[in-house]
């Protein structure tokens, strides 16, 4: 073989490999963003409905619900304009309350329901997430 | 009065760092001597004005002075005195004012370095200047934008009290770690700078790579109690978040790993001295870009506390002046290089070949971190990357990396391969072995990936250890050459080890539990005796009483607490574990669900102490090479 043909051959080796890879990586970066959508988005059909995504909004007052000793609970969260019900079977984070911005991760299921796999709350007194903070200004 | 004190501290401080940067151009003719005199001196004034400021606030919190905006934000009468120290660094002022404060005594460190002689002086001074000038920047940006010695009138009688997730002996010591990390890759960045505006020659190296592994030692120590910390105290029992904020402490780490590695060959062999250069830059700069991130509040964050756009802007525009200065003068005097003639087996290809992965992981990393910001900016689309991509695309550069670290050990510089492959077949199958049997017959087989992961960790292992055991009859420093090298290795093989047994073979979910009532996890079974109130020194708390059985003989008890602060509503959670070098048992306590019954999380991870015991064996091969094999160079 020739020099240059064993070159040629080395080149073409890397490109396929760091073409293979690069593909992997980039459907790997398409399947798993996570679409961040306030309840409004939600309810003008921007939502996925094949894998999960966000939404954050406030927490509506009285509307948590959980039976003695269950796990699961339910909740209504809005934006102001548009609300989503959600319904968590876990451990809620210290800092959810009633009246406070929270983001959601999960899918709905088919009754319109949102069934959330994970609850995030605000870090701490004086944090809010930038978005929540955004929708919750016009209404304080 | 401590505060004006203050105040007047910080100023003289940034005179001096502009003396510092001033000193090292050549508009003040002096010769060189008094300059390098005079430029050391002008940087340990420098650090020790910084000094006298933290001191003054570090004051004004024992003495709980309200009237000071920051002490009244961070401090409470009742706040234990320790954490009225650390409360100096539990926000964003303080914060900056440790992070100037360690630049400032690296930079002093650098001025009374004994590494420097007659031919480097300029070396030192160009050096020494730049790092003036970073200081400049921030002693500004602290003075313009967040001045941590404001006052407020009226004042209040009380503090707000310190974010109680930062009460915690971790957590004190964690921000000062890794900020004496961030801003140690600044040396290596000023020598870059300073050889490629000077010598452009390969003395710059040397020198760099004490700061470098310095850095890195640091780097490593913050980052693992990082992990310690929101293991045990965020409340939900995991160790790695792909949190921007971690991201940002992990991309520095990775590039700093390539640039010790790069320093050694430019060092030892004068090549890749453009690459070290490139590497010096780059690791700095993400150094920056991890204080913008943290800092600005860009991001969705648990981590990002304190948002104020006018910082970030500010801030972005330190990273833009620094990073984008420092490649325009990479880019103005890249030296014509003599082309290359690598053997593709010689270790420094090999160190090369490695380096890459490191850059790409951290690339990676980078990408899933800022396209959800940059997204933004472009269409206000909001999206997150999700665990679930960082999880699959660092094996890309790390399986290969890990492959070729065993293999970089047995090279030789300039090496061919022929007698490297006789060294490492044996090794080789050894770890494959021991790995198909722990994957198969111990553990049980879980995924491919899974045994890949054990293989790769043993090769590691083996690989690291293997210059050593070799050596254990020779001479002392044939012995202790290999040492920090070896360690490093053994630590990074042992952390791959145990993130691949925790994350196969760990069990981890909530449940209810009720008095008297036990639930099955593994082979443990975690039952609840009692739930009881106790009052702390600031807080409340209710106590559960946890014991955990295994075969029906009680191996331990845990207690974990939910905590209310008097002066914070939301309550804390306080993790109840029962660890040894095997296994975590994690118990942390949910709700009252009424009833008797709460909920709980409850966790079983093998292994889980390795993922941190590996960064501790890390640090002590970095401790070893800067402490350990000092005095034996000078007798060789």
């Amino acid at each position: 073989m020739l020099p240059r043909h064993r070159r040629f051959l080395a080149i073409c080796c890397v490109l396929i490999v760091v073409g293979f890879a690069s593909f992997l990586i980039l459907k790997s970066f398409q399947d798993n963003l996570l679409y961040y959508l306030t309840p409004s988005e939600v309810i003008a059909g921007k939502a996925p409905d094949d894998r999960e995504f966000r939404i954050g909004g406030l927490v509506v007052v009285g509307s948590f619900y959980r039976e003695e000793g269950n796990l699961t609970s339910q909740f209504t969260l809005t934006d102001g304009t548009a609300t989503v019900n959600v319904n968590y079977k876990g451990i809620l984070p210290d800092l959810f309350r009633e009246g406070q911005g929270i983001i959601v991760r999960g899918m709905f299921n088919n009754t319109s329901v949102f069934i959330a796999s994970e609850v995030l709350a605000k870090h701490d007194e004086n944090y809010m997430p930038p978005e929540i903070h955004a929708l919750s200004k016009p209404t304080e | 009065m401590a505060p004006e004190f203050g105040q007047l501290f910080l100023i003289s401080g940034l005179a001096a760092s502009l003396m510092q940067f001033l000193l090292g151009l050549n508009i003040i003719s002096l010769n060189q001597t008094n300059r390098e005199v005079l430029i050391t001196r002008f940087t340990s004034i420098h650090s020790l004005a910084v000094f006298l400021a933290m001191l003054c606030l570090s004051y004004s919190f024992l003495i709980d002075d309200f009237s000071v905006l920051y002490v009244a934000l961070n401090s409470h009468t009742n706040l234990p005195v320790l954490y009225k120290v650390t409360a100096l660094w539990g926000a964003h002022e303080g914060s900056l004012l440790l992070w100037i404060f360690l630049l400032s005594l690296w930079g002093a460190s650098l001025a009374y370095s004994q590494k420097f002689f007659d031919q480097t002086v300029i070396l030192k001074i160009k050096s020494l200047s730049i790092l003036g000038l970073v200081s400049f920047g921030f002693i500004l940006f602290i003075i313009y934008t967040s001045n941590p010695f404001e006052r407020i009138y009226p004042f209040p009688e009380q503090g707000r009290d310190l974010n109680p997730l930062l009460q915690d002996p971790a957590l004190a010591i964690h921000p000062p770690m890794l900020y004496a990390g961030y801003v140690g890759l600044a040396v290596p960045f000023a020598l870059a700078l300073a050889s490629l505006m000077s010598s452009k020659d390969y003395h710059w190296a040397g020198i760099a790579r004490i700061w470098a592994i310095n850095s890195w030692l640091f780097l490593t120590g913050g980052i693992a109690l990082g992990s310690w910390w929101a293991y045990y105290e965020l409340g939900w029992g995991g160790w790695w978040f792909w949190d921007p904020v971690e991201n940002a402490s992990l991309m520095p780490w990775l590039v700093a790993t390539a640039l010790v590695h790069s320093l050694i060959v430019t060092e030892k062999k004068q090549l890749f001295n453009g690459f070290s250069a490139l590497l010096a830059i780059i690791a700095f700069s993400l150094s920056l870009l991890g204080t913008f991130l943290v800092r600005s509040g860009v991001l969705i964050s648990v981590h990002s506390f304190a948002s104020d756009p006018e910082r970030g802007l500010f801030i972005l525009m330190l990273i833009g002046f620094f990073t984008g200065g420092a490649l325009i003068i990479y880019a103005l005097n890249q030296k014509q290089s003599k082309p290359l003639n690598l053997n593709l087996f010689s270790r420094e290809s090999l160190l090369l070949l490695n380096n890459v992965f490191l850059c790409s992981a951290a690339g990676l990393i980078m990408i899933g971190t800022l396209y959800p910001l940059v997204l933004e900016l472009i269409n206000s689309e909001k999206i997150s990357v999700g665990p679930p991509y960082f999880n699959f695309v660092i094996l890309f550069p790390f399986i290969p990396l890990m492959l070729f670290i065993g293999v970089a050990v047995f090279s030789s510089w300039g090496g061919t391969g022929k007698k490297l492959l006789v060294n490492i077949n044996r090794l080789a199958l050894l770890s494959i072995v021991i790995g198909l049997i722990i994957s198969y017959l111990i553990l049980g087989y879980e995924t491919p990936l899974t045994t890949l992961g054990l293989i790769l960790a043993i090769w590691t292992i083996f690989t690291g250890a293997m210059p050593v055991i070799k050596n254990l009859g020779s001479q002392t420093h044939q012995l202790i050459k290999n040492l920090p090298m070896a360690l490093a290795h053994i630590g990074l093989g042992l952390t791959v080890l145990g993130i691949t047994v925790t994350s196969s073979y760990g069990i981890t979910f909530d449940d209810t539990l009720g008095f008297g009532q036990s639930k099955q996890v593994g082979n443990y079974e975690f039952k609840l005796i009692s739930i009881e109130d106790r009052a702390g020194p600031n807080f409340k708390a209710k106590v559960a009483t946890v014991d955990i059985f295994s075969d029906n003989i009680k191996v331990g008890s845990v207690f974990p607490e939910k905590r209310i602060y008097d002066s914070a509503s939301p309550s804390m959670t306080e993790a109840g574990i029962d660890s040894n070098l095997f296994r975590d048992l994690f118990v942390a306590l949910g709700e009252d669900l009424g009833g008797g019954i709460w909920s709980m999380h409850l966790q079983y991870k093998p292994l889980l102490r390795l993922i941190w015991l590996g960064p501790m064996i890390m640090m002590l091969g970095a401790l070893c090479r800067l402490f350990l094999l000092k005095p034996f160079r000078r007798e060789t």
